[in-house]
This record gives C-alpha cells, structure tokens and sequence, in this order.
C-alpha cells in the first residue's frame, strides 16, 4: 500500500482525542520539537556533553547520526532551564490563564482510595524521588513555555501512521508524539519526562466486497499489553463519532482509556512482591478454612496494599482534537516505510534523568525501546493487544473448516493407529493363552507380558486423545450449523481486567476521610517520636493502642468495621493457636493420635454391628 | 411480594448460642480471678468485695508499679476487658438465634476480648487460665467463622441489599 492509500485510510478512521481540563501538552509536529532541541551523549563515569547544539539539529540530521559507543546514552534536550525573569514572567502569565479558564483540580484524593500501606509506600517514593534521578522541578514550566509559544506560532496537531498487513488484518497504528509528560507535577501522578509517544491501534479487514472493516481497536495505556487493551469496534465501551474511535486521554501522562473518568494505576513494587505473595497466601488459606464465597478480582489486577497509587485523570473535560473537536488533525506523516529519524535515531528523545527505575527519563521514538531493541507494538502489533490468535471474520468460515478437515484427518490417523494396535494387542492375547504352560517359552511369556502391559497403556493414552478430538470435532460441527450472527464470539470474553474508572467509593463522612487520608501516616509517625520521647516504657503498648486507633478509624471511614473485627479475630485465633503448639506441641500430637484410635475403633465397631 | 427465601438454621447456631451463654459466667469467673488471684470470691460476696476494694486500691496507690510478682493497673484493664468480652457475648448469646449480623459481630468482638486477655496474661506471667482462654477464643472463632454459621447470618445482610461485608 502506498503512502497515499495508507494516509486516506489512516484519515478515513483517526482517532479523536479528548483531554482533561488542565492539560498542556498536545500531539505536535516532531520537526519542530527537534529543531529545538540539543543532542547530547553521556557515557559512563563521565559529563554528559552536547553533540549538536540547539537548533542545529533538524529530522534529517537525526536520521543519519551514527551513534556509537555500546554503553553511552543519546538523548535529546527539549528545555534548557529558565532563568529567576523568565520563570516569574511565565508564572504571571499563567496565573492570568488560570483565572480566566480555570485549571485542572484533582477529585477525592488518590490516598484516601487506598490503606495506611499503600499510602506508607507512597511517602517512600516521594523520599525517594528527592534520591533518584529527575526531571528537574522548573524544567516542566519551560517546557510549558516553549510549547506554549510554538502553538502560537504554528496551532496545528499532527500525527503519525502506518498501515501493516498481518494474519489477514490491517492494523491502522496512530502515533502521537507529545513534547513533554507533566503527569507528576501537573497532574500529581508518578513521572514526569520531557517527550512522549502514545500509539492507537485500529484492526481492520478487507470484506468480500472489497470494503476495509474495523473490527477491533486498542489502545496505548503505559506499559501495559495483551488482551485487555482490545476492545471490539461495536462493544459500547468505544465511544465513536461517525468512523472515529474517541479516546480520553490521561492528564500529563496521555494514556488513552475508552471511557472518561479517573483511572486508579498501581506501580508494583518489586521489593514487595514476598509479602504481597505472604499475604496472598493467608488471606487464601483462611478462606478455604472457613469456606468462604470466591471474592470478585479487582478490576485492575491489582493489589493495593502493596502499591503505589496514582489517579489517571481522563476526564475528556478539556480541548478535543479531531472530528466534532475544537481543533481539526493536520495533514498526518505516514511512518510506514520507516524514515530514516525513526528506523536509525535510537536514542531518547528527551532529557536522560539517570532515573534507575527509568520512569522519569524520556522514552526512545516510536519504533524503539528506551534500551534500544524494537518494540513490540510496532513489529507485532497483533501480539501486542493480544489478536494473534484471532482471525478475520472474512476468512473465519475458511479458517473453521481447514480446522475442521485438519481434526477430521486426525481422528483417522487415530482410528487407523487404535486398530492396528488393538489388533496386535488380541494376537499377543492369544499368544499367552497358548504359550503360558509351555515351559521352554517362559522367556517369551514374560517378553509378551511387559510389551502387552506397555501397549495397554498407549491403547489408553490414544483412545482418550481420540475421545477428545472427536467431541472437538462435534462442537466445530455444532458450531457450524449456527448462523453468522450466533457465531460472534463473547465480544468481552478476551477481557481479564477491564481498566474501569473508579467509581467514588462509598466513604463515610468523605471530606473527613480525604483528610485523614493526607495526614495519617504523618500522624502516626509524629506519635511514634513523641511515644519514644514520653512514655518508652509503654512504648510496645502504646504502639499497639495506636495501630489499634488508627485501623479502627480507617475501616470506620471504609465502612469495613465488621471485616476489620473479623480478621482481628482470626489474626488473634492464628496467633493463640501457635502460642498453644509452642506449648503443649506433644500433648496435641498424643491427643491427635488417640482422637485418630478412637475413631477407627468407632468405625469399625459400627461396621461390625451394621454386618449383624 | 415473594418473600425470600430462608435458610434452615444450622445446628451449629444452637451449639454456639450454648457456647456463648456459657461463655458469660466463664469470663466473669476469669476476670475476677485475675483481679483477685484466687477463687475464694466463690466461698462468699464478702470476701469477692474485699479482694477487689483491695486490688483497685492498690492500683491507685501504685499504678503501673510492680506489687509483689503483679502488675495490677493490667489486672484492672484485664478484668474490665473480659467483663467487656462478656457483655458481648451474653448480648450475641441472647439475640444469635435470630440471625442479626450484629450478633455476630458482638459473638466476635466477645472472642477479641478473650483472646487479648489469654494472649496477654501468656506473655506477661504465663498463668494456666491463659491456655484456657486462648483455647475457647480459637475454638469460637473457628466455629463462628464456618461457612454454614457466615450463610445464616449473609443472608440477613444481603437481604437489606448491601453487599457482602461480614
């Protein structure tokens, strides 16, 4: 396909994004952002140290640096920080903005949607924030400025994409490229990075009539892939404006979601993963003691005691861009064959924070992973939202029945094999029956014995498999006989953890518990100090009297008084019961072993007595 | 209006309302006989009166202090926690055959109650009625927690149209 037939498919079906009140950074022209920005190279145990200066550097030139050195780092500097004059004037001008059209406010606040855990993890990942590589606090607002004046001097939103054939399907992939991610200072999330690539997929087939179809759509959210980023084209979760996906598009962090709303993300923390797994491991234990119902799995996956958690805000309140948006897409550049800025430019494209958990630095360009291998979702962008497995509905009755002559052929080959095998099981039968009480075959009995043992075993073994396929074969028949409309698959069934908008939790006294929630772990902390300070006798006690204080006010907010009394109980029950093995572990053993006598002589005396 | 469906009571109820009323004179005798470290409060009233006027009296004239072997201001907050305890379950006891999740809740809070006492006097001076009240908290609290036991008292719950929170 040309680049002329990719760009009008491309437009037949763009995307329109729709973004939160508040959000400063839109999908622009990457010509411009790198005519701004610096080239600079850090190797290691050495300065960083600039390669091409500011505006020295144009697309062109990108693709055709050779970047050398295995263990050296190429990035891109979009901001050079402000001056005390320049800030001051850029804060100016943003108050007046903000008084004139308002601003982003957070809803209830992400820590009061979680436990004392959660929120403890969370003040040690700002502490270390402070330690770790970052994007510098005054980079974000110049950034801002910057973008600010090259909308003013060019307001157009440009995309990029491709089109890639695979399997029978058409993947229409849009490519945003954002100049700047203020998630954390703008929109109180986890990072911040200069640069941004964001990725829209639309799967398409070409129907008997010729027509493109799309079928499926998924998009970009984080690091995340699989199945759960697909939804199907007709689900009701896809919002669309004529052929036209919308997508609400996270403040600061541009992830897309298919519905508006606040999308709680959880950063695991790999240290914690033990204590995540103890946990896991008790809380299943005791459910299967006491026999309780299976619980619902969160909707997300995750497990928020040990994890941070941040607030996605994709509310779609702020400007829209595309069809029945404020502002129209400009003429798309059509990625597909790569040029050279994206097959050869593998360096990041923006500012390199050191960061070793790699969040705040910037990302590479879109084909390109920060350590340099190629991503999935650009050469296997079926895989990446987990359609390898499906087929286009075009070639589905084709594809069904090669899979039904292909079962068919199978369960012959089995039958023949079946056959043979039961017929030399029924000569080596009559073999033994004639040979048994031959004295100078008894070598051969034995021989016939084993080889009849082992071939009872594969008669079983291909039966079963020939069982099998036989049922398979009857659901493809039944499967069959339905017409088009009964044969579409669950349309959801992919979906493990369907990333849902959080609803507002059904808090007590919310503004009390939103407090509380901001305060807590503060509080707790200065109580430990001023109990150490005041009263270290008590200091255990005082201690417990305080987790004991702080739980109970929290499940009091969570309305979870009756499951926190619960598990109290059983942590208490556990904890006697090994106080109670520590102590008298033999006497339990002698009692458990006369429990044991005194049932069998039981049963077997009521046996005795049933006989009579 | 189709009414809802109940389940049958499970024997266990019966066994556990017994438990629980059972349970009310076992801590009462407990708790005092922490206070009083002996049982002589069973031979006459008077005798009860006088161990605990002395008990509390020592406790204000030395709290937090050690008394001989005891730390009485623990004594104090150990017979009031257990007193606590079998409010509860004379409350649970009383109501547990109706299936009212607050029942169940008091039944529980009873066994908290008992399980701090017995866990605590463990550590501090390993006295035998320790074991027994561990033992009875981890025995109600296996049956409380049984399935069956959950059901009668969920459907209750549920019926209400909240979600399940026991």
């Amino acid at each position: 396909m040309n680049a002329s037939d990719q760009k009008q498919l491309l437009r037949r079906f763009e995307p329109v994004l729709k973004f939160t009140q508040g959000e400063q950074f839109f999908p622009y022209h990457v010509s411009e952002y790198v005519h701004r920005a610096s080239l600079w190279v850090q190797s290691p145990d050495a300065p960083s140290r600039e390669v091409v200066s500011e505006s020295a550097l144009d697309l062109e030139q990108l693709g055709r640096l050779q970047l050398t050195g295995a263990h050296d780092v190429h990035y891109l500097q979009f901001i050079s920080p402000m001056n005390i004059r320049e800030l001051a004037e850029y804060q100016l001008s943003r108050l007046r903005e903000t008084i004139r059209d308002g601003n982003f406010r957070p809803s209830r606040s992400r820590l009061a949607r979680v436990g004392y855990l959660a929120r403890l993890i969370d003040m040690i990942f700002s502490i270390a924030l402070l330690l770790r590589g970052r994007v510098p606090g005054d980079t974000m607002m110049a950034a801002m400025a910057t973008f600010s004046k090259m909308l003013a001097a060019k307001r157009e939103f440009q995309y990029f994409g491709r089109v890639i054939q695979q399997n029978g399907w058409m993947v229409l992939q849009y490519w945003y490229f954002y100049p700047f991610n203020n998630w954390r200072s703008g929109f109180f999330g986890a990072n911040d990075h200069e640069a941004d690539w964001e990725m829209i997929n639309i799967y398409c087939y070409q129907s008997d009539s010729g027509r493109i179809v799309p079928e499926w759509v998924a998009y970009a959210r984080h690091d995340v892939s699989g199945d759960d980023l697909r939804r199907h084209w007709s689900d009701p979760e896809v919002e669309k404006i004529g052929e036209h996906p919308v997508a609400y598009v996270g403040g600061g962090s541009h992830a897309a979601y298919f519905q508006p709303g606040e999308y709680l993300t959880q950063l695991s923390v790999p240290l914690l993963k033990p204590l995540r797994s103890l946990r896991k491991a008790l809380v299943s234990f005791f459910r299967s003691v006491f026999r309780d119902e299976p619980r619902a799995r969160r909707a997300d996956g995750s497990d928020s005691s040990f994890s941070v958690p941040f607030i996605d805000y994709a509310l779609g309140d702020g400007a829209a861009i595309g069809v029945g948006g404020r502002d129209p897409w400009a003429d798309p550049e059509v990625i597909e064959p790569a040029p050279d800025w994206v097959m050869n430019f593998r360096g990041l494209w923006g500012y390199y924070a050191r960061d070793p958990f790699a969040g705040e630095d910037a990302p590479a360009g879109p084909r390109y992973n920060r350590d340099g291998s190629v991503r999935l979702a650009w050469f296997d962008p079926l895989s990446w939202s987990g359609l390898d497995k499906v087929v286009p509905p075009d070639e589905m009755g084709r594809a069904f029945n090669e899979r039904k002559e292909k079962l068919k052929a199978t369960i012959n080959a089995l039958s023949a094999e079946i056959h043979d095998l039961q017929h030399d099981q029924i000569e080596r039968g009559m073999d033994l029956a004639a040979f048994h009480d031959v004295p100078h075959l008894s070598g051969e009995v034995k021989r016939l014995e084993k080889r009849l043992a082992e071939d009872r075993r594969t008669l079983i073994d291909l039966r079963e498999r020939l069982t099998l396929k036989e049922s398979a074969l009857e659901a493809y028949e039944n499967f069959l006989q339905k017409d088009q409309a009964e044969r579409q698959p669950n349309l959801r069934g992919h979906i493990q953890y369907a990333h849902q908008p959080r609803s507002k939790r059904n808090l007590r006294f919310p503004v009390l518990a939103e407090v509380w929630a901001a305060v807590s772990i503060g509080v707790i902390m200065i109580a430990v100090v001023l109990l150490i300070l005041f009263a270290r006798p008590f200091l255990l006690w005082g201690l417990g009297a305080l987790l004991l204080v702080m739980i109970t006010i929290e499940a009091a907010f969570r309305r979870r008084l009756s499951t926190l009394v619960r598990w109290t109980a059983v942590g208490l029950a556990a904890f006697g019961l090994f106080i109670l093995l520590y102590e008298f572990f033999w006497v339990f053993i002698l009692v458990l072993l006369m429990g044991i006598g005194f049932y069998m002589i039981i049963e077997n005396l009521r046996e005795l007595i049933a006989r009579r | 209006m189709p009414s809802r469906k109940k389940l049958t009571r499970p024997r266990l109820i019966t066994l556990l309302t017994v438990f629980l009323l059972l349970q009310v004179p076992a801590l009462v005798a407990i708790g005092l006989n922490i206070l009083t470290q002996h049982w002589s409060f069973l031979t006459s009233l008077s005798v009860l009166w006088k161990d605990i006027q002395t008990a509390f009296r020592l406790t204000w004239e030395t709290p937090g202090e050690l008394v001989g072997d005891e730390i009485l201001s623990f004594k104090i907050i150990g017979f009031f926690v257990l007193l606590l305890g079998a409010a509860a379950a004379l409350l649970a006891g009383l109501a547990f055959h109706r299936g009212r999740p607050i029942t169940w809740i008091a039944s529980l809070i009873a066994q908290i109650a008992t399980l701090v006492v017995g866990i605590s006097l463990y550590f501090i001076y390993q006295p035998d009625q320790s074991y027994g009240l561990i033992a009875i908290g981890i025995l109600m609290v296996f049956y409380l927690n049984d399935g069956g036991v959950r059901q009668w008292f969920l459907q209750d719950w549920r019926g209400k149209g909240a979600n399940e929170r026991i």
